[in-house]
Parts: structure tokens; sequence; C-alpha cells
């Protein structure tokens, strides 16, 4: 198997040296788009070989495989063993491989034979894609055999067996993170070949709408798995990890709406392209950070197999597409100036240097201590309290332009007009706000996210509402049909309204969260703000990969018994400390949130710790609705395609 | 309703409200905060990546939020409580990193970054939008030409 593998990512080699020599050849006009396709295949092919025979010795126990026996057990559940196959180092390279074969494929599919950009493009994928089965033909080969083979593996990491959202969370995150690669690719085409137009921008529009799809599904799966695994109660740390995916996402949100005023007023064409080199560029970082070691020590990343390497192929991005940048800056300086700043490219603009200070911000609190550890010696941290001295002022500001956006007309704001389309939107926020403050809402920042976030759906129900009555159809076709119009700006309404509902439940559960450490005998009961907790007595059950015990609430107010919780710690062979599963209930109002802290063996005593969370389903819920609004204006959009009208708009 | 009246009742809606936020939140007393609690949220926990000893469920953290409900309630004064850390566990301890010395330029960059932001769009905005440059006048009429 270990060889069958090793030949497809042999195959993928050579066919991704194949895809940079055919697409530079067809770039330079010496042959066709349509002899990129043997290499495509190829490259498919091979990454779908070494991907299947990595599953299939995983499948196999197969246990001569160094991979297998360090990340699989013969006791490891049907669905984790599958998930193994990209969990680890190695195995997350192959994904990363697939993906990006598959990526890759789908361009050339849309690509006419004479279409030298596009071949440009492909160039750089297999330039990628090079370095990556590179990777894992030398520093990070899964194929790696074992002279002894032992009888059984070591399991999978606990932390992926533990829960299911551990194997889908990262698969989404890589096909945002590996989406942005085809963008960033016609990007560098169109500076190599000296095309100043906006091409490059239309014809990624979609692969930059699914990627960022998938990566905000991605951070959101992440920080969902935070809140249902860890038992801290928490879904976002500020944790390097973390931040390696938010970053991307930072630059990826201000290149998606950056583009629309490139394409709408031929603006910012320079920033555009400085923005997607960024993000592909943060993708990388990102990789570098988790996967090198570098976070536990700055100094175990140089012993890591890929730590060095992921660092020099993100040195060489950054000169080489940077440098590019700068060579060819004078093709995409724009020419339109700014006529106002009351605009909606001045909302855009105000949007984007939001966003763009928000990535830096975060990037430096990120790679500082890094860099220091690394020049001076010298440990620091920078934690939450820091990162969210920018965030809260940088989000509130970002709320208020996401309010004032969609209302705002390009080029010039007149005052009268923008009093007729706010006054509405600006009493439902100021009276809503105000009750909120009459029924007790403190502090001051959580009653303004209730004020804006009002004002964001407010003024995007009362745009839909004008426009469903403008047309004189009956309302309900005519609100459908609007929706189906543009799906590009209703879509990103929708995640506008998303957001609006994450921000309540962010401030809500962090403003009004309640902990508190508490210890039963069997039997006895204890109150809990507002709600009484009994604890029934102590669970425990074997089951094939890990034991668990537990102990079992039930939870009531006044005489009303609103359910039963378990909280469980679960102990896998491979590990020392056990993971907890925090049991939580989720209600209109709150979520009760148990974590079992530790269980006596021989008195049954239990100590939780349990959680009050206001609102936070209206969190996951709105964050949903951010993902299920990117879908749409991917989805949607296709159907419109036009060539024909993109040519004329990004001629003139 | 006239044009007039609903800019009116607007304006009146959107001013009351205000004055009512206005109203509660400045004559609200602000309960006494949890310093505790503001204290272990700005203290790393030892053991961990990034979570504080407020937020992370280890045991060294129970112990250690213990301790600064101690110090706390013996008096310390919030950098009494922060030297104690940093003596302990080094200059890590604080999510908060200090403004001055090694860390000065995690202060000083994010303002350096939106000073420069604001310089950007301003020379934009003040750009002499009018003057039409020979590379524009080429472009123009080599789109006039293509759309003929």
């Amino acid at each position: 198997m270990a060889l069958v593998g090793y030949a497809g990512i042999v195959l993928a080699l050579i066919s991704a040296a194949g895809l940079v020599v055919q697409g530079a050849r067809a770039f330079w006009g010496r042959a066709t788009a349509n002899s990129l396709r043997l290499p495509a295949w190829g490259l498919l092919l091979g990454a779908a070989v070494a991907m299947g025979a990595l599953e299939l010795a995983l499948l196999s126990d197969d246990f001569s495989i160094e991979y297998v026996a360090r990340n699989h057990s013969r006791d490891t559940p049907l669905l984790f063993t599958i998930a193994s196959g990209w969990a680890a180092l190695e195995g997350s390279i192959v994904l990363w491989g697939l993906v990006l074969a598959g990526f890759a494929f789908a361009v050339l599919r849309s690509l006419e034979a004479d279409d030298r950009v596009g071949a440009g493009a492909m160039a750089v994928i297999g330039l990628v894609a090079l370095f990556f089965f590179g990777l894992m033909a030398t520093a990070a080969s899964p194929f790696t055999t074992l002279e002894v083979v032992p009888l059984d593996g070591t399991g999978a990491n606990p932390l992926l067996q533990n829960h299911i959202l551990m194997a889908i969370h990262p698969p989404m995150l890589y096909l945002g993170y590996i989406g942005f690669t085809v963008p960033f690719a016609f990007a560098i085409s169109s500076l190599v070949a000296g095309d100043g137009s906006s091409s490059w921008l239309q014809r990624t529009r979609r692969w930059s709408m699914l990627a960022w799809t998938f990566l905000t599904l991605g951070i959101v799966l992440g920080a969902w798995w935070s809140y249902e695994v860890l038992g801290w109660g928490g879904y976002w740390a500020w944790d390097p990890v973390e931040n390696a995916s938010f970053l991307p996402w930072l630059t990826a949100t201000a290149f998606i709406h950056s583009s629309v005023v490139q394409r709408r007023r031929g603006m910012l064409q320079a920033w555009n392209v400085a923005l997607v080199i960024s993000t592909f560029a943060l993708t990388i970082l990102g990789t570098f950070l988790t996967r090198s070691g570098v976070i536990a020590s700055v100094h175990s990343f140089t012993q890591s197999s890929v730590g060095p390497a992921l660092l020099t192929f993100l040195v060489i991005v950054l000169l080489g597409s940077f440098g590019l940048f700068a060579l060819r800056a004078h093709l995409v300086s724009s020419t339109p100036r700014l006529d106002s700043l009351a605009s909606r490219e001045g909302v855009f603009l105000l949007n984007n240097l939001l966003l763009a200070v928000f990535a830096f911000v975060v990037l430096i609190g990120t790679i500082y201590p890094m860099v220091l550890e690394a020049f001076s010696g010298d440990r620091v941290s920078v934690g939450a309290p820091w990162f969210d001295r920018a965030a809260v002022p940088i989000s509130l500001v970002l709320l208020l332009a996401m309010g004032l956006g969609p209302l705002t007309p390009y080029r010039f704001a007149a005052p009268d007009l923008m009093w007729r389309r706010l006054r509405g939107p600006l009493q439902v926020a100021s009276l809503a706000a105000a009750g909120a403050v009459l029924a007790g809402v403190r502090p001051i920042t959580v009653a303004v996210t209730i004020w804006l976030a009002t004002f964001i759906v407010s003024g995007i129900v009362s745009l839909a509402h004008q426009r469903a009555t403008a047309s004189g159809d009956p309302y309900l076709r005519a609100a459908g049909r609007l929706f189906r119009s543009d799906p590009g700006f209703w879509g990103g309404m929708v995640a506008h309204i998303g957001f609006a509902l994450a921000a309540i439940g962010i401030a809500f559960s962090g403003s009004f969260a309640v902990r508190q450490t508490i210890a039963f005998e069997p039997g006895e009961s204890a109150p809990f703000d507002g709600y009484t907790l009994t604890y029934e007595g102590p669970t425990a059950r074997d089951e094939p990969n890990r034991s668990v015990v537990g102990a079992s609430f039930t939870l009531s107010r006044g005489d009303t018994i609103l359910g039963t919780l378990e909280p469980r710690l679960n102990q896998y062979p491979n590990q020392v400390q056990a993971i907890p599963t925090p049991s939580v209930r989720t209600g209109l109002r709150e979520d009760v949130y148990l974590s079992l802290v530790r269980i006596e063996a021989d008195s049954a005593r239990v100590t939780i710790d349990a959680f009050r969370f206001p609102l936070m389903w209206l969190l996951w819920s709105g964050a949903l609705l951010v993902v299920a609004g990117g879908g749409w204006s991917f989805v949607g959009r296709k159907r419109r395609r036009d060539l024909s009208s993109l040519k004329v708009e990004s001629g003139v | 309703m006239s044009e007039r009246i609903r800019t009116v009742s607007a304006l009146l809606v959107i001013a009351a409200s205000v004055a009512i936020m206005v109203g509660v939140l400045a004559t609200d007393s602000a309960g006494p905060s949890d310093r505790v609690h503001s204290l272990a949220e700005r203290l790393k926990c030892p053991i961990c990546t990034s979570e504080s000893i407020a937020d992370s469920p280890s045991q060294v953290s129970r112990d250690l939020y213990d301790l600064i409900t101690e110090q706390v309630a013996d008096g310390w004064t919030d950098d009494e409580v922060f030297n104690f850390f940093v003596a302990t566990y080094g200059e890590e301890a604080l999510l908060d990193p200090k403004t001055g010395g090694a860390t000065a330029f995690l202060w000083l960059a994010p303002l350096a970054a939106v000073a420069l932001g604001a310089v950007v769009i301003a020379k934009r905005l003040a750009g002499d939008s009018d003057e039409v440059t020979e590379e524009e006048r080429n472009r123009i009429a080599a789109a006039l030409e293509e759309s003929l």
C-alpha cells in the first residue's frame, strides 16, 4: 500500500511539473490550454491515489506504515479512522494536495484553448502543487514504513475522537484556504501578462465566494467545537491556531468587498491585488503556524519536518508576489478617483481600512511573541485583553459601516436622500436600544451592539421592502424575484443580518456569562442562578476506544423539571489527561452548560463547572446565516454568469 | 403623512430614545466591579497556550484564582498582584503585555497602522481629481475607439 501511495505522489509531482511547463508554454502562446488536460488529470489521479492509499491503509489496519501506527488503532471507530486520514500532519498535506488538484481540474474546465492568462494561472497552481507534493515526497511523507511492524497502533488523537466536529472542521477550513489559490493564481498570471484589467477579478469572483464561504464555515465549526468539547465555556480564545484561520478570513472579507468597488467603479485595482496576495500568503502562514510546532516553542519548529520548508515557501511567495506587484504596479493603478467619502465607495473604503487594521493587529499580536523569543529569548504573552481592546471598537465601527453601506448610493450620498433612507432604521434602532436599557441591559457596549444590530437588520428589511413594493407585483413573488435577481448583493445582505444576530449573541453571552464551581454528594441539590441542579448519581461505561465516566444531573426551575444533563470525562488509552464532554441545554433565553471537573471514584462526589450563557443560539444561527449568505451569492451567481457582459464591463 | 411631519416625528422618536438611554446609563450607579475576576482574566494560565486563569478549567488555574482572591482580600494593589505573577512565572504571565520595554511595539504599531491608512485615504481624496493624466487620456481614446 505504501508503494501505491508513493507512486501516486510521484505521479502528482510529475504532473505538477508538467502543469507548470505546459502552463508557461501556453501562457507565452507556444501551446494551447488544451495541452494542460493531461497534467491536470495526472495531478488529480495521483492525488486521489495517494489519499485513497492512505485511507485504505488506515481501514485495513496496515501498521507497517508509520502514519497508520501513530494515528490509528484497531479500536478506533470507523468514522474517526477515515478522519485520521487528514487529522495529522502528513495526512493533512495529502488532503491539501487532493483539494488543490480538484480545484485545478475545475479551473481547467472553464478555460478556452487560447486563454493565456488562464494557462498562466494553471502554471501558478502547478507551482503551489509542486511545493505540497514535494513536501509529501520528502519531509512529510505519509508512506514511511516501519521495519518492525507493531501489532496495534497508538490510536487517533483523543481530541479528534472526542467529537465529530473535529473530523469535518479541518476539511472545511482547507476548502477555504486552498480556494484562495485560484484568485491568487489568476492575479499573478495577469500581473505577469501585464493585463491591468479587472478580468481576473471577474473570472475568479465565484471562486472567492466559494473559498470565503468554506473558510467562514470552517472557523464557525472550530469555534463551535471549542464550545462543545473543551469544557471551558468559551468559543474563542485568541489562540494562535484560531488566529491563523481568522487572519486570511479578515483579508478575504476585505477582498470580497473591495472587489465590488473595482467592478462597479474601477477603483482599488492595486489594493485588490495586494489583498489577494496577502490572503494567499496568510493561508500559508496559517499552515506554518498550525503545522510546524512553532507555537509550542519557537525553537521546536526547526526540528519539525515541515517547518523550515513552509517558512521558506512563505518567504518565496511574499517576495515573489510583492516583487512582481511592485514591478507591475503602474499597470494596476486605478484611474477613477473617489468623488466623496460620503458614498458607497467611501463606506467600502472604511470597511477595508478597518479590516486591514484588524488583520494587522491580529497578525502582530500572533507572531510578535514568537519573533521576540526567536531573537531575544524573552517570552511574553499576548492574550485576549490585548486583542479585545482592538477587536471590540473595530467590530463596532464595522457594524456601523455594515448598516450604512447598503443604504448609501455610489458616487455621492446627498444628505436629504440619506436622511429619507436612514430615518426609519434609525428610529427602530434607537427604540430597541432604549427599550433594552430600560429593561436593565448593561454595560453600554451591549446597548450599542443592540442599536447597531437593529440598525443593520431594519435597514436591510426596509431596502427589500421598498424594492419589492416598487415593482407592483404580488409582494412575496416580488421579494423572491428580488432575492434571485442579484444573488451577490442579497447574499451579502443575508450575511450582514447573520453578523448582526451573531453580534448580539457575542455581546450577551460575553457580558452576562455566569460561572460557578459546585461540589455535590450523590442525591444532593444545589441552586444555580435561578435553576436547581440535582445530582442523581454517577454513570460509567466502556466504549471500544475509550472509557467514559459521567454524572447525571436533573435541571429544574421551581417545580418544573427541564431536563437531564450528563457532563462526562472521556479517558483514552493513549493519553493521561481525560477529555471532557460538557453537557449543554440550549434554550431560547440562555444555555445552561455543565462541565465535569472531577468525580471521586469511591464516594462518587463530583465537582462541576456550571455556566449560563444568554442567547448563545443567536451566535450560532447568526454565524450559519453568514455562511448561507455566502453560499447564496455563490450558488445564485451560477445561473447569471454571462461572459459577454463581463467583458464589456471590464474593458472600459 | 407629509414629508415634514415624517422628519419631525422621526427626530422626536430618535431624540427621546437617546435621551432615555443617556439618562438611564448616566444615573446608573456602577456596581462593584469584580476585581478578582478581572485580574484573573489578564493573567495567563501557566499550563495553557492562551487561556486566562479566569477561563481555564485546569486545577492550577483554580488554585491561582484562589490565590488572587486571597491577595485582593489582603489589600494588594493590581500592580502588586501582576508583579507577583511576573516574578513567579516571568513576563509570559501577563496576557495584556506591558506598554513599555520589549512589548512597546505591540501598542504603537496598531496606532501607526490606523494613522497610515487615514493618511493614504486623505491623500487620495485631496489628489487633484479633475486633472486628466496622459495615461488616462490614452485609455479614454482607446476605449472610445473600441466602442466605435
